[in-house]
């Protein structure tokens, strides 16, 4: 499993700098068919089949759904961490991990605000996620 | 279409078994299956082989030529922990269909040999890149049922002293020994609020079912065990919320089961569902609706689930205690009821026991609340 290459997972940027204020924002996709929305953006549209997805900016605050501190976490990425999924304002779900020194603070349905930090690098030394989300 | 029944079952101790090979592992449970359903192994018309690719390619044809039993149609089936569960359901979807009247499905995998394997590893699937190993999605969906429903640690501990104590009485069970709720609740933290012995352990393991058309295993077998319904989905996928305490794929396998088979939770006499981790069994108890949302763990507080209980839950010990080598666990699910309908539980058996229902779910996708989703009623 270390082995793999972890692959671009969108053909289109997912973090993007925001011109408006020159801060990091994510980027999903909307269909412009059928108004369907997907993280990270997509070529085509799983609702309709369309090809006419268009980037979707996403807003920096979402809600965390649910998350584990990870002792012994996936052993591509290694550990310890803390994942989660986060709702978003725009209606997508993301997997992420926090950004949090104790976990205690946590607790589902609370607000957190996307953070871009030192990449996560796994023990071979390969980037593996770019962004958290933290309280 | 013909009915098709199961004649003939062979299983083996779940464990590490790190001395022998798949082949090894897997002919004895083959040869038994066939033995016990009294049928010649030039009978088998078709075998499909449950694995996720533990041993490379090939598992089945390497597993059946060690008996003499290629020829025929051989398939390999991958549908991650639902692997043998998926070639349960083809070999009798085979027989209904007229290709043959008997048919073979092998579950086998030696997790020892290369780790877990139950979700994409290609690096394209974004919760697994960024690290979503399933012991941390089962983490999640407990986090969120825990919150949702007001359920303890100490709640969700007692599911692990139920399993051990029914998987001490299992001679196939991988732990065959009971543990204390303070041992659950004191051991190391894998994915809080998981703890060791709230996971399964890593399993190396094979089993067998052989299938019949009803006209033929009326003829071979005493005690046929008949298939009333089986039904597999794949996850459906949602890029928005969805509510992981009631995982769609299982509700809506759950609920065309029952419509096919003409029957509702209520009419089951015993459950063998996919417990993997301890937060499954009450999760699942409520999405096959043994229980209202939120409700599963008052099925284990109040004794229901257990041998002797109205519906007992994993009387084996589940994937808990029997242990999960991913490929076979389908397979063993269906071993076990099928012996239970015909009175060879052995120490756990449930008394009188009729009807009973296998459930394994597979594999994680982003997106998807699972990958597959098998589940058979069997019925004497």
């Amino acid at each position: 499993m270390s082995d793999v290459e972890i692959p671009p997972l969108s053909d289109q940027p997912y973090l993007i700098d925001d011109p408006e204020d020159d801060r990091p924002r994510l980027q999903g996709c909307e269909c412009a068919d059928c108004g369907k929305r997907v993280f990270p953006p997509v070529a085509v549209c799983p609702e309709c089949l369309g090809e006419n997805m268009e980037p979707l900016p996403l807003s920096r605050e979402g809600l965390l759904y649910s998350y584990t501190a990870f002792e012994q976490g996936a052993r591509w990425v290694g550990g310890p961490y803390i994942a989660a999924y986060i709702d978003m304002p725009e209606g997508v779900r993301i997997f992420t991990h926090i950004d949090v020194d104790d976990p205690g603070r946590l607790t589902c349905d609370m607000p957190v605000i996307l953070r871009v930090t030192e990449p996560v690098v796994n023990a071979d030394g390969r980037e593996v996620l770019k962004f958290k989300f933290a309280p | 279409m013909r009915d098709v029944s199961i004649i003939g079952t062979g299983m083996m101790r779940f464990g590490k078994h790190l001395d022998k090979g798949l082949v090894e592992l897997a002919w004895p449970v083959v040869k038994e299956a066939i033995a016990e359903a009294g049928v010649e192994k030039e009978d088998i018309g078709i075998a499909f082989c449950g694995t996720v690719g533990s041993a490379g390619i090939m598992a089945g044809q390497s597993i059946l030529k060690t008996l003499g039993m290629t020829g025929i149609p051989i398939a390999n089936v991958e549908g991650a922990c639902s692997s043998s569960g998926i070639a349960v359901r083809l070999a009798w979807m085979a027989i209904r269909a007229g290709e043959c009247d008997v048919a073979l499905a092998i579950g086998a995998d030696k997790m020892n040999r290369t780790g877990p394997r139950h979700a994409p590893d290609h690096g394209e699937d974004w919760d697994m890149a960024y690290g979503l190993a399933m012991h941390g999605l089962y983490a999640m969906r407990a986090r969120r049922y825990m919150n949702d429903y007001g359920i303890t640690e100490e709640q969700l501990s007692s599911v692990s002293v139920k399993a051990h104590k029914l998987g001490a009485k299992n001679e196939f069970a991988h732990i065959q020994k009971e543990v204390t709720l303070e041992e659950v609740m004191t051991s190391r933290m894998i994915a809080d609020p998981l703890r060791l012995w709230h996971c399964c352990p890593v399993s190396d393991g094979a089993a067998a079912v052989v299938l019949a058309a009803d006209d033929v295993a009326k003829k071979v077998c005493d005690k046929p065990v008949k298939i009333v319904a089986s039904v597999q989905h794949s996850g459906k996928y949602m890029t928005g919320f969805r509510d992981m305490t009631m995982p769609e794929v299982t509700q809506r396998t759950a609920k065309e089961i029952y419509e096919k088979a003409g029957l509702g939770p209520e009419d089951l006499d015993l459950v063998e569902f996919h417990d993997a981790f301890t937060i499954n069994e009450l999760m699942y108890a409520d999405a096959i609706g043994l229980s209202k949302p939120g409700e599963g763990v008052r099925l284990l507080e109040e004794g229901e689930s257990t041998v002797g209980g109205r519906i007992p839950i994993n009387p084996s010990g589940g994937l808990l205690s029997r242990g999960h080598p991913i490929g076979p666990t389908g397979a063993a699910q269906i071993v076990e009821v099928t012996r239970q309908l015909q009175g060879r539980g052995g120490a756990r058996q449930v008394e009188g026991a009729k009807v009973g229902l296998t459930h394994v779910t597979g594999g994680g996708v982003s997106g998807l609340d699972h990958g597959a989703c098998t589940m058979h009623v069997l019925a004497v």
